[in-house]
């Protein structure tokens, strides 16, 4: 201890020095001024030199800490991702539904569908909206590619709607190009049918067929289908095969026209319809 | 050293740094603004007749409160100070013969000066685009070299009190 003293005391004067200088830098470095700034910016390199090389140096602890934390941050990464993709492709289809909206005169309720139901060839699909979203019975269901189906059935906060694959819903429709009037029904196989087209009508395949004038629940010029197949069912009428043109096992939103049958043209065709 | 001499010698030091930084300023050369340092001559004397510690402590202090005084790069002129003092005080006479290493003195200070004077420079211009043998010219050894002059004047009026004692 004595000579540990000694020593001590044999380089006081050192020591004393090492002293001042250490509190000249730590004054020095207490300012904020560009030199200060300077030696700093040295400094940070200097140690951020050695801090790279000592890095390299595997640390067999960190390296599995670093690695179960990277693996954590993969899965929480992932499963953000896929919400993302799943968000976009809501976005490109509420987009793509929101510009229909722009050229349409009627109002319109967006609706998701909760659920689809398939019993006995009569497909219907349910609706988030309701009595509440003001739906009523017989409105118009469409998408930005073309005719879904009707309302058939409201509750306060959801609807069920016929879809163009049940075999109760009949559509008047007509041939865009050559004006073709017919009607549309589900044949409860796999074909969409358009019924009572003459032999002489002038129908081709590819022909795009759309809700007509003469329909009372659907406005007309809504895109329906396109025809796929057409040929002679008997001796005075055409078979005509159209493929709807919506995607009903993609379907996940839809628009409900704020269209309702005209109460007076209703009345009048069931008034004549009783004679 | 005893107290008085303590007392002594921060009267004068405080007395030369009033002058310092009130007066020299009047005496500065050129358009570089040098001036003579008469605080370092006393640290460097200081350390030189009383040994590094007292260079040391007295660098310190006196480089400390020029600084504060200045109001800016607080601790540099306290570092400078504190190693010219050091050197100094390695240079010490106080084992052997005044009148000889007295001589030596001017050399000395002149070390001490350069040196403390390099340090205070070369940080004081760092981040700047001058280099350092410029600063060295025009900076360092201009100052040297008028703080020599004023040193040079303390030895012989040292050397004259011996003489008549």
């Amino acid at each position: 201890m004595k000579t540990i003293g000694l020593f001590l005391l044999s380089i006081k004067e050192y020591l004393i020095f090492s002293f001042f200088i250490v509190i000249s830098l730590i004054l020095i470095f207490s300012n904020d001024n560009s030199q200060v700034r300077f030696f700093r910016a040295i400094a940070v390199g200097f140690i951020g030199t050695i801090q790279s090389g000592v890095s390299a140096v595997p640390n067999v602890f960190e390296i599995q800490k670093e690695n179960q934390f990277l693996r954590e941050k993969n899965i929480e990464l992932s499963n953000k991702l896929s919400e993302l993709k799943e968000a976009k492709l809501e976005n490109i289809r509420l987009t793509k539904l929101l510009g229909l909206r722009e050229v349409n005169l009627s109002g319109v309720i967006i609706a998701s569908i909760v659920n689809k139901s398939l019993i006995q060839a009569r497909n219907t699909i349910t609706l988030n909206v309701g009595e509440d979203d003001s739906i009523k019975v017989n409105m118009p269901v469409i998408t930005d590619d073309g005719l879904v189906g009707r309302i058939v059935s409201t509750s306060k906060h959801y609807s069920i709607a016929q879809i163009l694959l049940n075999r109760n819903l009949n559509i008047s429709v007509k041939m865009q190009r050559s004006r073709v009037d017919g009607i549309l029904n589900y044949d409860g196989t796999e074909n969409v049918i358009v019924n009572n087209i003459p032999k002489s009508a002038d129908v081709k395949i590819g022909d795009i067929v759309m809700t007509s004038e003469y329909s009372n629940y659907f406005p007309a010029g809504i895109p329906v289908g396109i025809v796929t197949e057409e040929g002679n069912l008997d001796n005075l009428f055409k078979k005509v095969i159209v493929k709807p043109l919506v995607n009903f096992t993609e379907l996940e939103e839809v628009f409900v026209l704020k269209h309702l049958p005209e109460n007076e043209r209703v009345l009048l065709e069931e008034h004549y319809s009783k004679k | 050293m005893y107290f008085s001499e303590y007392l002594k010698f921060a009267i004068i030091f405080a007395v030369l740094i009033i002058v310092q930084v009130s007066f020299v300023w009047l005496i500065a050369i050129s358009n570089y603004n040098i001036t003579p340092d008469l605080v370092i001559v006393l640290v460097i004397y200081l350390g030189f007749t009383r040994g590094q510690i007292a260079g040391m402590v007295s660098g310190f202090i006196t480089g400390l409160t020029l600084d504060l005084l200045s109001g800016s790069f607080i601790g540099l002129s306290a570092l400078s100070y504190c190693v010219a003092g050091f050197i100094a005080g390695y240079f010490s006479f106080q084992d052997t013969a005044k009148s000889s290493v007295k001589r030596s003195m001017i050399g000395i200070m002149f070390l001490c000066t350069v040196i403390a004077y390099s340090i205070f420079f070369w940080i004081y211009y760092q981040g700047s685009s001058v280099s350092f043998p410029e600063i060295f010219m025009k900076y360092v050894l201009t100052t040297t070299l008028y703080t020599l002059v004023i040193g040079t004047v303390l030895v012989i009026f040292s050397n004259v009190l011996d003489t008549k004692k």
